[in-house]
């Protein structure tokens, strides 16, 4: 899988779907402390509609991952 | 702007970004993905920074720092041009713009959602930075003494493009540009965003 450096260098800048994939994930697992695959279950049940998400800072930060939500689904 | 294929169009759209950012930042764009009818995300990776889209910089002629986060959705959609051509143009679906401190913590927050569970679909400010305030009532009223919470209030805005945030960082927060040309670029890409 090519990194995001060697990509640069190369002059892409369309993610390929697997390193899109890859940095929803690390982001996931910094923010949320989970895989992106269970962030993106967990978002897709409904598990943080009823949470006031952007009263607090902890919640703006799942609002920002679930901004990358785009990343994880870019292999389907 | 519009574009004959999802790629040009993205393409574009991409250089852009690129364009506004490089006026105080070192950093390179992706976009996730040019599929049409699909949401798509910007990702930047600023030079010697391992996390996308934060990058640092230097402010107040270099005394201070300031991070941007930013978060930004895109789609790709079908357009229709006038001489009756099928063409495509990316348009936003979220753009969030936070302005955090050296240390990560969060000082305004630039949001617009214009689809989504939000009720507010027009652009908004947040404060955080602001904590509480108690808001001055006549004696008596049950507010009185409650407190409230300015990030948590949607101040409505205009339309903030992410030229507006790179010559706020230049204006008010002292940031040097790295191009003497900042100002004819950001005025480029506003005029791009709003064709």
């Amino acid at each position: 899988m090519l990194t995001v450096e060697e990509l640069a260098r190369t002059g892409h800048r369309i993610l390929p779907p697997e390193v899109a994939v890859a940095i929803f994930d690390q982001e996931a697992r910094r923010i949320a402390v989970m895989s992106g695959e269970e962030f993106l279950a967990k978002w897709d049940a409904g598990d943080y509609c009823d949470e006031h998400l952007d009263a607090t800072p902890e919640g703006r930060n799942i609002i920002h991952l679930a901004l990358l939500i785009p990343l994880g689904r870019e292999r389907a | 702007m519009a574009a004959s294929a999802p790629e040009e169009a993205v393409d574009a759209f991409i250089a852009r970004v690129q364009a506004a950012l490089d006026g105080v930042f070192l950093l390179t764009v992706f976009g996730s993905g040019n599929r049409v009818a699909r949401s798509h995300t910007v990702v930047f990776y600023q030079v010697g920074q391992s996390q996308p889209n934060i990058a640092r910089l230097r402010t107040h002629g270099g005394v201070g720092e300031l991070l941007l986060e930013l978060a930004y959705i895109y789609a790709v959609v079908p357009s229709y041009h006038a001489a009756g051509r099928h063409t495509v143009k990316v348009e936003p679906s979220h753009c969030q713009y936070k302005i955090l401190d050296f240390d990560g913590n969060e000082i305004v927050i630039y949001d617009w959602a214009p689809c989504g569970p939000s009720p507010v679909r027009t652009p908004q400010l947040h404060v955080p930075a602001a904590g509480s305030i108690v808001l001055g009532q006549r004696a008596g009223s049950p507010l009185a003494q409650q407190r409230t919470l300015l990030g948590s209030l949607h101040l409505p805005t205009g339309t903030i493009v992410l030229e507006d945030i790179v010559e706020l960082f230049i204006r008010e927060f002292q940031v040097v540009p790295r191009r003497s040309d900042w100002d004819a670029v950001l005025a480029a890409g506003r005029a791009a965003s709003a064709d």
